[in-house]
This record gives C-alpha cells, structure tokens and sequence, in this order.
C-alpha cells in the first residue's frame, strides 16, 4: 500500500483502496454473484445466469406410438451458475401439459464447474394429433448487459428451444409381438380394491330424522327446565318477578336507596313508581290513604292493601319523627312487598 | 437365487392357497367371457361376487406389464362389480371399484359412467370425486382446439358435494338443541344476551337449510336430464341426420369420454347439450347413457 500511497500535506492517503472500493460494490453483480429482483421476467425465468446461454431439445426419437413415452432433454449451454438453475417444470406449461403426460426424470444435482445442463423428462403423447415437443421460451440473466450501455435494459434476454416434430403412431399392439404394459398413471396401477359393505344399512327417511331433530331440542330443554326448577323452587319465583320491568326497575332503586341524601324518600318514590307503573294507580294519589283507596278500587286484596299502606306511613314515620333511622329495613320490607305483589 | 426366493415369496403373498386358481392358469381362458361370468354369478351371494371381482382384479394388477393380459381380467373384474350394482349396491367403495376397474380394462368413458352413477348415490364422497376429475382430465380432446373448454364439466363445490345428508342432519341438530338451550337459559335467567345466542344459532340453522334447499333444487335442474357419455368419437351436429353441417365449426369430433345431457332423441340421433350449454346432435350408438 505505501508504494503508491502519495504524502499530502505529511499524510499517507491510500489511493490504491480509495480505487477499489467501488469495484467492492459492484463485485456481487459483475462477477455474476447475485441475480436482482428487479425487471426479472414474470415467467421463462429459471434462475439461468450467463453471458450468452442457448437451450435446445433433445430426444431419443421422433417417433412414439400412443400410450408409449419418449425421452426429452433439455441441454441448456453456457451457464455460469449450474447449481442454482431450478428445473423448467413442464406440467405448468399449457403447451406442453395439454399435449403430453408428464413424467420427471430424477438427476444428480450439477458441478459447479459445468456449463451445459441436462434435463429429461418422459413425455407420453395424450393422443395421435400431436404433432410437436413444442417451443420453450427460456429467460436468462446476463450480468455485462446492465453495465453495456447499448445492452442496458436487456439483462434479462430470451433464448427458445425451438420445437421438435414429432410423429405419434398408433399404440403397438399384440400383433406386433410385444407385451404392452398398461399405460394407466401409476396410483390407478397400484389401486387396491376397497371392501364393499354388502349389509345394506336401513337408512330412516329424511323427514322422519328431521321430525326427531326438531323434536329432541325442545324435549331436551324441557327437561332442563324441569330438573332446574325442581333443584332451584326459588329461582322460578325470582325470575317471575324479574320478568316485571317493573319490579326489576323498582328493585334496582332499592339497592341504591342506602347510597341516597333521604333514604326514606327514595324508598317512598320508588315504590310509588312501581305501584304507578305496576297497576294503573291515579296520578293524584300521592298520600298513604288515597294510595290505598286506588289499590282497593283495583280490586287489590284488603291484607296487601293494608300492607302498602302501612308501608307508606312507616316510611313518613321514618322520615319526620325517626330521622332516617332504619332506612335498611324499609328497603327489606319494599322487596317484600314487590315481590308479594308481583305474585298476585 | 436370493432374487428368486423373493419373487416366489412375493408371489406366495399375492397369491395366497386360499381356494382360487393361479392367475397364470386363469388367462387361459377369456375371464370377460360373458357367458361363463352370466353362468358363474348365476347363484352366487354378494360375497362370493365380491370375493370374485377382488381376485380378477388382483389377476389384473398381476399382469400389469401385459396390457393384452391384464385387461380382460380387469374387464371381467368390472363385469362382477356392475353385477354387485345391479344387485341394488349403492356403496361408495362398489362404485369407485367398479370405475377403475372399468378404467384399467381401457374403458374410460365407461369408467366415468360408474362414477356418475356412483356420485349419484352419494355426492359428497371425496374419493369419487377426485377419480372423476381424473378421469375427465384423460380425455382425449385435440389439442389445437377449445373443445375441452367446451366439453369438460365443471366441479360443483356446493353443500352436498362437501357433506352427507347425515352429517348436515348432525350439524342441524346440534345447532337447533344450542337454539333450545339458550332460550331455555333465557326463560331461566331472563339475560336478553340468552336470546341473542339463539338468534344467532337460528340463523345459522336457517343459513344451512337455504343452502340445502338451493343444493336441491339446482341438483333437480341439472339431473332432470340424463347423463350420457360418448363412448367412441362422434361428429358433433346441428340435426339429426349426416347430412346437417357440424355443430362447432372447425372442431373436430367429440372424443370418446365427454359427458352431457340428453334433451331428446329422434330417429337414432339423441339431442344432447354439452357442459357450455351448446346444443346439437350425436348417433344414438356413440353414447352410454347412465342408469341414475
């Protein structure tokens, strides 16, 4: 290095880094190392790289009766990157897969010093109108194009293995002296007969598996409902008065009642809510007695009456002489009486 | 000799004494005869059939590497197998059996006939269905042509291609016992939410019964007509006479193999309508038609 490094200003500066530097960046794509993602061909690419690749079929005859295969090899020259070249698959190539079944041929994988590529396949003619192993269109990356000027643009050239005539003759037969083998595919070849079930099942008619479906839902949640109630008896009371919007409203205030300025007014203004919402109680009664006096025209039970009222009092007793004191036990006695009145 | 301790052995476990004659001495005779076959199955069981169809086919695959041997115990194979059909056998296994018999005696439009015919009887059964795509894609059709655009049946992925009867009816069941459960948690619990996981099982319930109805229906439409095959390749017409102009212009015959519909049938000509939906004219004698 400091053979051809120059004194600046006392300073050794390495000029012979400085120049190889770029050729560092550029190494990967030059010398071929690396093929880029951008302006690959959409299809034909098989991951070739060279500066000038050829492709061309090569088979072991011309002439193939039906039902029988011939030997295509594909010899692809002048590659640079044997070992990642990915084998053209012909079975996704209309032109080939309508006119041929398919078979791949397994290969070792290449040197990495080789320059021409080998891939066979066997191809059986699907039938006599095929008259060709047809063109395949072969795209290839060619890394001195993109740094070619005049080439720019054009590093991804096509090359074709132009197509092979061929003859299909009709399948050999007996006569002809030789055994035939059968020329189904090789999973038919190997089918093993399933066992029949020669028991003829006695299927029910559909309508009558959908009349037991439509049947078993309700039976099974009637059921459920039975064992419910038997092992919860209150809970069918409970749900009765939750069924009461109501009640449910009503209840809802009494649990909130404790939390409230004038506990004994709320519980008042609950209850007269529900009686209001409850049964069509007079908007005018508002005292205990004209309270009572709507109930009773209702055609509400004197006991449950005389217990509304007494609540009513209790509740003004509360208020003006006991001072809130007991509000909890109003609340109680509220829940009771929704609930008994929610019964009727 | 190591080798040929292992061909006998392997020959010792095809081919197992166990009451039926060496596939060697079998060939002899025509096993597809079909008057010694009418005479063997005469008073035989359904097990004996069976049994008989399994050994014929086992001769086949045993003379794989001779098409010329193979095939007739293959078609005497396929001839016992219809015979179970014929018997009222509607299993899925008996219909797969009988196609590829029938398809490695080297007839393939037959073989799609025993497909049809076994789909018919149960739709949503996986293994006939991929046998029959397999068989429509061995189709002969000309490759300088789009007859096998014209020709080739579309796979149908609806309800009843993808379960049976049975297991919708399970699947119904289930969804309807949730549906009656939740209401009853409902009236129990009186939580509105109860009464939204029924609607939900409901509308799943109605959802699955829509698409079994428009299965059915649109089956009825598409099978109203029967299913024919054509058995070797046919000029394709406008009507029913030679004299009337092909029916797709510049195409060549129908390969033997390709399936439609009958509409009707005049003189010794039948009216059939492709899978595209176009119509014309084929001889009675180059078509099977299917015993739906």
């Amino acid at each position: 290095m400091t053979d051809v490094a120059t004194k600046v200003a006392g300073i050794r500066f390495p000029w012979r880094a400085v120049a190889v530097l770029p050729l560092l960046f550029l190494s990967d794509q030059v010398l071929g190392k690396e093929i880029p993602s951008v302006g690959q061909p959409p299809g034909d690419f098989y991951n070739a790289q060279g500066n000038r690749i050829s492709v061309k079929w090569e088979l072991d005859r011309t002439a193939v009766p039906e039902n029988e295969e011939l030997a295509a090899t594909l010899v692809v020259s002048g590659v640079t990157n044997p070992q990642d070249v990915i084998r053209p698959d012909l079975r996704k190539l209309p032109a080939f897969e309508s006119r041929f079944v398919i078979a791949d041929v397994g290969a070792a994988s290449p040197a990495a010093e080789t320059k021409v590529l080998r891939f066979t396949y066997l191809l059986r003619p699907r039938n006599q109108t095929v008259d060709c192993v047809p063109t395949l269109a072969f795209h290839y990356y060619n890394p001195a194009a993109a740094y070619n000027p005049v080439t720019a643009g054009r590093q991804f050239p096509m090359t074709t293995a132009k197509k092979v005539p061929i003859v299909v003759t009709r399948p050999r037969r007996e006569a002809d002296g030789l055994a035939i083998p059968l020329g189904e595919p090789a999973w038919l070849l190997a089918y093993q007969p399933r066992p029949v079930s020669l028991a003829q099942p006695a299927i029910p008619g559909p309508w009558l598996v959908l009349a037991l479906i439509a049947l078993f839902g309700p039976v099974a949640a009637a059921a459920w409902l039975l064992v419910w109630r038997r092992v919860y008896p209150d809970c069918g009371r409970l749900a009765r008065i939750r069924r009461s919007r109501a009640a449910r409203r009503a209840n809802e205030q009494l649990r909130h009642a404790r939390g409230s300025s004038d506990p004994p007014a709320f519980l008042a203004s609950a209850m007269l809510g529900y009686l209001r919402a409850r049964f069509p109680l007079s908007p005018n009664s508002a005292t205990p007695n004209e309270i009572g006096s709507s109930l009773t025209e209702l055609g509400l039970s004197p006991v449950e009456v005389e217990e509304v009222v007494d609540f009513f009092l209790a509740v003004d007793a509360q208020r003006f002489f006991l001072g809130g004191e007991g509000s909890d036990s109003l609340a109680t006695e509220a829940g009771t009486l929704i609930s008994r009145l929610e019964s009727t | 000799m190591t080798v040929g301790l292992g061909i006998f052995g392997a020959m010792l476990l095809a081919f197992p004494h166990n009451g039926w004659s060496d596939p060697q001495a079998d060939s002899q005779s025509d096993p597809a005869d079909i008057s010694r076959l009418t005479e063997l199955v005469r008073d035989s069981s359904l097990a004996e059939l069976q049994s008989r169809a399994m050994r014929e086919f086992e001769s086949g695959s045993w003379f794989r590497s001779d098409a010329s041997k193979a095939r007739p115990h293959f078609r005497a194979a396929a001839w016992l197998y219809d015979e179970l059909w014929r018997r009222g056998l509607r299993d899925p296994a008996l219909a797969l059996n009988r196609a590829h018999s029938r398809r490695l005696a080297g007839d393939l439009p037959a073989a799609i006939v025993a497909l049809n015919e076994g789909l018919a009887a149960a739709r949503w059964d996986r293994p006939l269905q991929i046998a029959l795509e397999d068989a429509r894609s061995a189709v002969a059709y000309p490759t300088h042509s789009d007859l096998a655009t014209l020709c080739r049946p579309a796979p149908k992925a609806t309800i009843g291609t993808r379960m049976s009867p049975i297991e919708g009816q399970l699947i119904a069941g289930v969804v309807w016992l949730a549906a009656c459960c939740f209401i009853t948690r409902f009236v129990m619990t009186r939580g509105a939410g109860w009464l939204g996981f029924a609607g939900l099982c409901l509308a799943a319930l109605a959802v699955l019964g829509a698409c079994w109805m428009h299965d059915e229906l649109t089956r009825d439409d598409d099978e109203s007509r029967s299913l024919v095959v054509v058995i070797h390749d046919a000029q394709f017409r406008r009507g029913n006479a030679e004299t009337f102009p092909l029916r797709l212009d510049g195409q060549s015959r129908l390969p033997q193999g390709v399936e439609a519909r009958a509409l009707t049938r005049r003189g010794e000509w039948v009216q059939i309508r492709l899978a595209s939906g176009v119509i014309g004219w084929v001889p009675e004698k180059a078509i099977l038609k299917t015993n739906n």
